[in-house]
């Protein structure tokens, strides 16, 4: 089945938002450059608050131990990786590790002497991490709850790249980040935020005010699919709720 | 179907009405003086009359009765700035474009009539390229020639392009009119009245349908 115009479909092209704008403030084809440029602007304004879809990559570690950004992405939402249960593992953000050289290929043969003449190494002390011993998952008796730590990182956001530390026992990590929107030709948005754009462009030119903007932008996040509130949920919250305890 | 009506017609019409009341027929003027009068009047009304009809809707609407689709010549490669240009039919009336020019757009047989080309206002030209671009081609206008790129430049080498815009000129005198015709009434007396002045001629009132002997006008 071939989709037209008339078709509501989840992702609607940034350009027909820009002429509903056009459309509704009757302007003409000479402002819809200036309205697809505030519309841009719009979108980029949405996109660091709620319109985003994060976008999960598996990057492989580079041999110096660290990860580079994929080229798309605007922020980082989770580092970690991917544990026996189709889990995200996060990472500890460890800010003691040094980005000292980290886009330098020879990091790791520069920080080696340093290594070396650490005192965990020259005491020999075993590799330790909560629960892992040896690059083996162990649940030891008796260690506290809390986060399982697969590992290190610190993020280092002027050079994107992700720092691990030498150690690092995987050969990939998961990197989970708000990416570029989508370009087919034109840029595809989510069909809940196309008001808010219509919004966002009225206000920028004078049409309307920041206040229906932000009202509108409440609005779209109310219909957001993580937070529209459905029987499924309820269902979820009594799940995790119940416990086996002695009741009185 | 209705009598078309073109330039000629209302040519003979304002020759008419001028050589009526004159005491000889030395009244000379050409149908192309004539014309350029006309053509002045056209230009004139339309632009008053797309800002009067803007103080009382609230926005600005050209009436589609001015509006024609002209067929351009070819693109050609600027070879220094790598834009594409040709020419408009005539320089745009004194409107801000998107009213001056309607719309430009590509078409041929097979494939249909192309995205609108995105216009670019003459104030934007030099800052728009430092901004994202919008998908398709771009498009602005240098006096009676637009230039073209592509956002992905790609050559635009024998695109048709089709230009919607008003016009007050006409190619052959004899080509119907494309104006409303409410809007004849102001280009007649405006013409009426330049030549009016033009040439100063007085007018005798001849009442040649009186009897003979002594009248008086009885009401």
């Amino acid at each position: 089945m071939s989709l037209d115009t008339s078709d509501i479909l989840p992702e609607v092209p940034l350009l027909r938002i820009v002429d509903y704008a056009l459309d509704e403030c009757n302007k003409s084809q000479g402002d819809r450059d200036k309205y697809w440029i505030l519309a841009f602007r719009g979108l980029v304004d949405l996109m660091f608050d709620i319109s985003a879809h994060p976008v999960t990559l598996r990057i492989p570690v580079q041999p110096n131990m660290t990860v580079p950004f994929p080229p798309g992405c605007i922020s980082w939402t989770k580092i970690g990786i991917l544990n026996n249960n189709g889990e995200i593992s996060t990472l500890r953000i460890n800010n003691a590790l040094t980005t000292w050289k980290d886009l330098n290929p020879n990091r790791l043969v520069d920080l080696t002497p340093d290594i070396t003449d650490s005192l965990p190494t020259l005491i020999q002390s075993p590799f330790y991490l909560n629960y892992f011993y040896d690059g083996v998952y162990q649940p030891l008796f008796g260690v506290g709850g809390g986060l399982i730590q697969y590992g290190d990182c610190r993020v280092d956001d002027e050079n994107r790249v992700v720092v691990l530390q030498p150690d690092f026992k995987y050969s990939s990590i998961l990197f989970e980040c708000i990416y570029s929107p989508k370009r087919d030709g034109d840029y595809k948005v989510p069909l809940l935020l196309q008001e808010c754009l219509i919004a966002f462009i009225k206000w920028k030119d004078k049409q309307g005010t920041y206040q229906e903007y932000i009202a509108a932008k409440i609005e779209a996040r109310r219909r957001l699919p993580k937070k529209k509130f459905v029987l499924q949920k309820i269902n979820q919250v009594i799940r995790e709720s119940e416990t086996m305890k002695l009741r009185g | 179907m209705a009598v078309p009506y073109n330039r000629k017609q209302l040519i003979q019409r304002i020759r008419k009405h001028m050589n009526n009341g004159f005491p000889n027929d030395a009244y000379a003027t050409s149908d192309n003086e004539i014309m350029l009068y006309i053509d002045q009047a056209i230009a004139y009304g339309l632009v008053g009359q797309v800002w009067a009809n803007a103080k009382v809707t609230g926005y600005m609407e050209v009436p589609d009765g001015y509006i024609l689709t002209y067929a351009l010549d070819p693109l050609t490669e600027d070879p220094i700035t790598g834009e594409w240009y040709t020419n408009l039919p005539q320089p745009p009336l004194g409107l801000p474009l998107g009213y001056s020019i309607n719309r430009i757009y590509s078409a041929q047989a097979g494939s249909g009539v192309s995205p609108d080309f995105f216009m670019i206002k003459a104030n934007r030209v030099g800052r728009r390229a430092n901004m994202p671009l919008s998908p398709g081609v771009r498009v602005w206008v240098k006096g009676k020639q637009i230039r073209c790129v592509a956002a992905d430049n790609m050559p635009l080498l024998g695109i048709p392009v089709f230009v919607d815009m008003p016009t007050n000129r006409t190619a052959d005198i004899t080509q119907d009119m494309n104006l409303p015709d409410d809007a004849i009434e102001a280009v007649f007396d405006n013409v009426v009245q330049k030549l009016t002045q033009r040439y100063q001629q007085p007018k005798d009132i001849i009442r040649d349908n009186l009897p003979a002997g002594n009248n008086t006008l009885k009401s």
